[in-house]
């Protein structure tokens, strides 16, 4: 919110700058965000005389204008129809801000301009304008408009960002109360309430939901003329962000600002039946509000009529069958309370807020509606000419009772941790305008009306200790008592994947957790009726918590590749989310590592060559993954492409340990690739986190004996069928080995010609050790050839000749 | 005798020198035959033993054999010399740049900056004695807001604009949820912080949709406001550095009382005023206050024996300043030229 300081001294005297001013608001808890002087939004607007003008010598709707700066003599291409030599007018010179546009030197249809005259609306004084202002004709030459012109809008902007509880602070009256509280200085009020009237001759109000409008002071207002504000209103409302109306409009507003009231002016006459209901909406109900819209409404919300219908909607914005207009003779003020929660509830079903709505939805002062009534007559008596009756009509069926606190001084001390004594802790409430009653144990605090905010005995504590800038309160350490750690076994899991996949050159990716249904879609991913669809998402399309962490990462590889990025290793351990059940209001979250493979594991260098990502290098990783994790391995199946329609039917396969489905992993379905325009052929693999960890804290680590005697390896060369796996062939050498094989290591692949179609040759070389002696040619050569009889025997393999 | 004896010391001087000036295997063979091989000069004073008398034969013959072991002692050091040197000459024969770049097979990725800090802030935490604990990222409009002090239609609902999944259920807008979640389950003493995600309908250069917070609380006898500063002020200094100023200033959370917003002197131009800071040498870096009693109402404490103090973290606020980051998107695009730097 924008306040003026120089608005907040008619109401508190201030010697502090500016800057000291905001530091100490800053500290009570009104953040100031922005510290603005007008000089310097009006910076290079002077007061200017025009000396001649001149026809534009290509447009009949230009004049070429001599003005003069007080210095030299600038040709201004002006539009305006009321521009005449001799005039004094504002002139915004290159350089100077008009309206958050740079004004400079241009050429209009072919005649230079050096700056421009500007109107009241260019000012932002008015909404509209018919013409540039003509200033009073004994004004210097050449200063600075808030010097000489408008001098009302010569301030500073203060722009606080006012906390949704602070509602009594939306106002300058409000945030001068919180200054008046630190300086210790009284507030300015001079107006005390007005007398207050259950009767008027002239209108009848009658409220049909006092829980939803508690009270309604309404004042009548007869023979105004409605005419322009003068300026310092103009300006008051243009610097703090409202566009300055007619003197009507623009009066309520300004109370509003001063003291934090809204108000609404109803054209008296439109009234029908002169009287004010106030009710709830029948459902379906009609009114067409000032910003031009029709709205339709509903049973709760609640809205001013007469007795035709709605002719406001309470609290938030007024309808055009009432609206106030330059033919508005006599005026209905209303200055009322409305219940919060309602308010908010109306303004956010109908997208519609106002800074009438923001005030009520954060409460406004049940005891000030009076006053501000009164207040805004007045000026209506004075600026628009009306003529006013004593008094304002107060509907306030069940006046609210005072709010009392009990409070606690020890309580309070042990709560914020300093000792205040009892004497400053008085001194502070009553700065702030709590009433203070001293009991033998304790104290009774009288919250003032406008501190809706202030409620258990905490608050109280809070606004003793904002005072003192939270200064006092010195920073100690709590004793925190030793426990055991479960959670801290969790943190060594994470941190030692996480180092074991950066060791192996996988960089981390965070990817956003939902993705758009279309991105499964293209992915072919098995649709689900348990996912999760947000019901607002950002984009129009349909979004959902994902089900699979592709998508996101697909986006990712084909982002890199386009900026040739295209080798990478890149992991991410995020969660897939489903519905869990048949009702829609549990869910899975499913943690997951997934990674995803590009382009060279291996790039051409001096001392390597590429080696493209495959099959074989994916299973790898994930093989020592697993070696480290658990020391186990795993093992693997086909995919079946139903399940998996978005992997390469044959380059990849699901991880199985302990007869359990852990996972998957191999290369991206070609037609996915395409849908993705990846660059690179892309792998991926996802492993269950809950899975690994269980298998992370059941890591046995023993220590097994070792052989301190020599090894010795012999190769075995077998030609077996293409379609015998290289499991199989494992299988038959270590069921038929004795306990000297210590090792196996496939060295060798042959496909081809030498060895007849549909074949291959496996090479292994076995070692042998054992492990109380040396072993002999004899024993090692009779081992071996028990397993290349067996592997003869069960799998029928040739042996080269 | 003197003759012979003379001679003797010319041998040792003449083998001295000759056996010095050898300078390969070659030369150590020739020198070797010159004085020991079957015509050497030892083998030629031997020669003239036959021509002495029986002591002087004693006496010279001893003479003889002394030098010969002399010049056989001097000829194998030579000898291993040459060999050390021929061998080190070989050695240098060899030529390698040794400013080529080295062979490395894989270089290691990185762990992403917000999971390192998180990883620092969890860290620091832990080691004061928190317990970290996580909760759903899907949570019930009870957990987000109600059970929160948010009741349907206050206004803070509006600080946080919501994704929704339906009526009763949303994806959370902060990692507070957990304090509700662990006080329901356990009793005080407790201290604990919740690292996670969160999301908000909320885009652009430094507004995310989905972002990192760590909520922490503490909740024990006797635990006051004095408690909340110190353990801040503690994890500033360590995350930030314990030169710099921290302010806690006055602020509004509907589950704190009081609340306060820490701000900390602006890490980029230590407090002068920049574009960071907007001018004002602060930079808001975390939102705390003494737990509401209502949320102790709600898990069923007694907010007469007990207190608390809860605080949030925006981890990519903290990560942003840390590495001068200055556009929140480059954390979730995956760009390998971004996280190359971490």
């Amino acid at each position: 919110m924008k306040v003026l300081i120089k608005w907040l001294k008619d109401f508190v005297e201030i010697k502090d700058s500016p800057n000291e001013l905001a530091e100490k608001l800053t500290m009570v808890g009104l953040e100031v965000e922005e510290i603005t002087e007008t000089k310097d939004i009006f910076k290079g607007l002077i007061v200017a005389k025009v000396l001649e003008t001149s026809l534009h010598p290509t447009s009949n709707k230009l004049k070429v204008c001599k003005v003069f700066t007080g210095k030299e003599t600038l040709q201004i291409v002006c539009g305006a129809p009321n521009v005449m030599a001799d005039q004094n007018v504002v002139l915004a010179l290159p350089g100077a801000l008009v309206q958050g546009n740079k004004i400079e030197k241009v050429t209009i249809k072919g005649v230079e301009s050096y700056g421009m005259l500007c109107s009241e609306k260019e000012l932002g004084l008015a909404i509209s304008s018919d013409g540039i202002i003509i200033l009073p004709n004994d004004l210097t030459i050449g200063k600075n408009i808030l010097e000489e012109a408008y001098k009302d809008l010569d301030d500073v902007i203060l722009n606080i960002n006012i906390t949704p509880n602070r509602g009594d602070c939306l106002s300058h009256l409000g945030i001068a109360r919180e200054i008046s509280a630190f300086y210790g200085k009284p507030l300015n009020m001079k107006l005390k309430t007005p007398k207050l009237i259950q009767k008027s001759k002239d209108f009848n109000i009658k409220i049909e939901n006092i829980e939803l409008c508690p009270r309604y002071t309404a004042k009548l207002i007869r023979d105004i003329k409605i005419m322009p504000s003068p300026d310092f209103i103009k300006a008051r409302l243009s610097l703090c962000g409202m566009r300055p109306i007619n003197n009507i409009v623009d009066i309520t507003n300004y109370i509003m600002l001063s003291l934090g009231q809204p108000l609404h002016a109803f054209d008296y006459d439109l009234i029908q039946g002169k009287t004010i209901i106030v009710r709830n909406a029948r459902d379906g109900e009609f009114l067409k509000t000032l910003d031009g819209k029709d709205r339709i409404l509903k049973e709760t919300d609640l809205v001013i009529a007469d007795m035709s219908g709605p002719i406001a909607l309470a609290g938030v914005m007024g309808g055009e069958n009432s609206e106030v207009m330059s033919s508005t003779k006599n005026i209905l003020l209303e200055s009322a309370y409305f219940a919060p929660t309602n308010i908010r509830k109306t303004a956010r079903s109908l997208g519609l807020s106002s800074e009438a709505s923001y005030r009520f939805e954060r409460g406004v002062d049940i005891q000030g509606a009076p006053l501000a009534c009164e207040m805004a007559a007045q000026m209506m008596a004075d600026f628009a000419e009306g003529k006013i009756c004593a008094g304002v009509y107060d509907a306030y069926p069940s006046p609210k009772e005072q709010k009392i606190i009990k409070f606690r001084l020890d309580r309070c001390d042990n709560y914020l941790g300093f000792s205040c004594d009892p004497k400053t802790a008085e001194e502070r409430l009553l700065a702030l305008n709590f009433g203070v009653v001293k009991k033998r144990y304790e104290w009774d605090i009288i919250v003032p009306s406008f501190r809706s905010d202030v409620i258990i005995e905490e608050d109280i504590y809070e606004e003793i200790a904002r005072l003192g800038f939270y200064n006092e309160i010195s920073a100690t350490l709590p004793t925190i008592p030793m426990r055991s750690r479960d959670d801290l076994e969790e943190t060594r899991f994470f941190n030692e994947v996480q180092n074991l996949l950066i060791d192996r050159g996988a960089y981390e990716i965070i990817t956003y957790s939902f993705i758009k249904e279309k991105d499964l879609l293209k992915l072919k991913f098995p649709m689900q009726e348990n996912f999760v669809y947000i019901k607002n998402p950002l984009a129009e399309e349909k979004t959902l918590m994902r089900p699979t962490l592709l998508p996101s990462h697909l986006d990712v590889a084909i982002n890199n590749h386009i900026r040739m990025n295209y080798d990478f290793i890149f992991y991410e351990m995020g969660k897939k989310y489903f519905v869990n059940g048949k009702n829609n209001y549990a869910f899975n979250e499913v943690p997951v590592l997934s990674l995803i493979f590009s382009g060279f594991y291996t790039s051409k260098s001096w001392y390597s060559d590429n080696v493209n990502v495959d099959f074989y290098i994916v299973k790898g990783f994930i093989e020592k993954l697993f070696d480290k994790i658990c020391r186990m391995r795993f093992n693997v199946k086909p995919v079946d492409q139903n399940e998996y329609p978005f992997l390469h039917p044959v380059d990849s396969a699901e991880i199985i340990i302990e007869d359990k489905l852990i996972g998957y992993f191999g290369r991206i379905h070609p037609h996915v690739e395409t849908n993705w325009e990846l660059k690179r052929d892309i792998y991926v693999a996802e492993l269950d986190i809950e899975t690994l960890k269980k298998l992370y804290f059941n890591k046995k680590n023993q220590y097994y004996n070792f052989s301190r005697y020599p090894w010795v390896d012999r190769d075995i060369t077998v030609i077996v069928d293409d379609n015998i796996s290289y499991e199989q062939i494992l299988k038959i050498m270590l069921n038929n080995s004795s306990n000297l094989l210590k090792d196996i290591t496939l060295v060798d692949i042959y496909k081809g010609d030498k060895i007849g179609k549909n074949k291959k040759s496996l090479t292994f070389k076995l070692v042998y050790q054992a492990m109380d002696r040396t072993l002999s040619d004899e024993e090692v050569n009779e081992a071996n050839s028990n397993i290349a009889k067996s592997l003869q025997k069960n799998l029928s393999v040739e042996f080269p000749k | 005798m003197l003759v012979l004896e003379e001679e003797l010391d010319k041998v040792k001087l003449e083998a001295q020198q000759k056996i010095a000036q050898i300078s390969s295997e070659k030369d150590w063979v020739d020198v070797k035959a010159f004085f020991l091989g079957k015509r050497g000069i030892i083998p030629n004073l031997l020669a003239k033993l036959p021509t002495l008398s029986p002591d002087e034969k004693k006496q010279f013959g001893q003479a003889v054999n002394s030098v010969k072991f002399f010049i056989e002692s001097l000829l194998q050091e030579r000898l291993k010399k040459i060999k050390e040197e021929e061998a080190n000459k070989k050695l240098f024969e060899k030529k390698i740049d040794i400013t080529l770049p080295g062979k490395v097979m894989r270089y290691p990725g990185s762990i992403h900056p917000i999971t390192s800090v998180i990883n620092e802030i969890v860290s620091i935490f832990t080691g004061m004695g928190f317990e970290v604990a996580e909760g759903p990222e899907l949570e019930s409009d009870y957990y987000n807001f109600e059970a929160l002090n948010i009741p349907p239609e206050h206004p803070a609902r509006e600080m946080q604009d919501t994704f929704y999944i339906n009526d009763n259920n949303l994806l959370r807008t902060h990692t507070s949820p957990v304090q509700i979640r662990v006080m329901e389950k356990k009793a005080p003493p407790l201290h604990v912080i919740c690292p996670g995600k969160v999301y908000r309908r909320d885009m652009d250069v430094t507004h995310s949709p989905m972002f990192h917070q760590v909520e922490g609380f503490v909740v024990d006898k006797d635990i006051n406001f004095g408690h909340l500063k110190g353990v801040l002020t503690e994890f500033l200094h360590r995350f930030y550095g314990s030169n710099k100023t921290i302010r806690f200033r006055p602020s509004y959370f509907p589950f704190t009382e009081p609340s306060a917003e820490v701000d900390i002197e602006c890490v980029v131009c230590q407090g002068k005023g920049c574009r960071v800071c907007k001018g004002s040498g602060w930079l808001e870096v975390l939102g705390c206050g003494m737990i509401h009693p209502n949320l102790f109402s709600v898990v069923g404490y007694d907010k007469e024996v007990f207190s608390g103090f809860a605080f949030g973290l925006g981890v990519e606020r903290l990560t942003m300043l840390k590495y001068a980051i200055d556009d929140i998107r480059l954390f979730y695009e995956g760009n390998l030229s971004f996280l190359e730097q971490f």
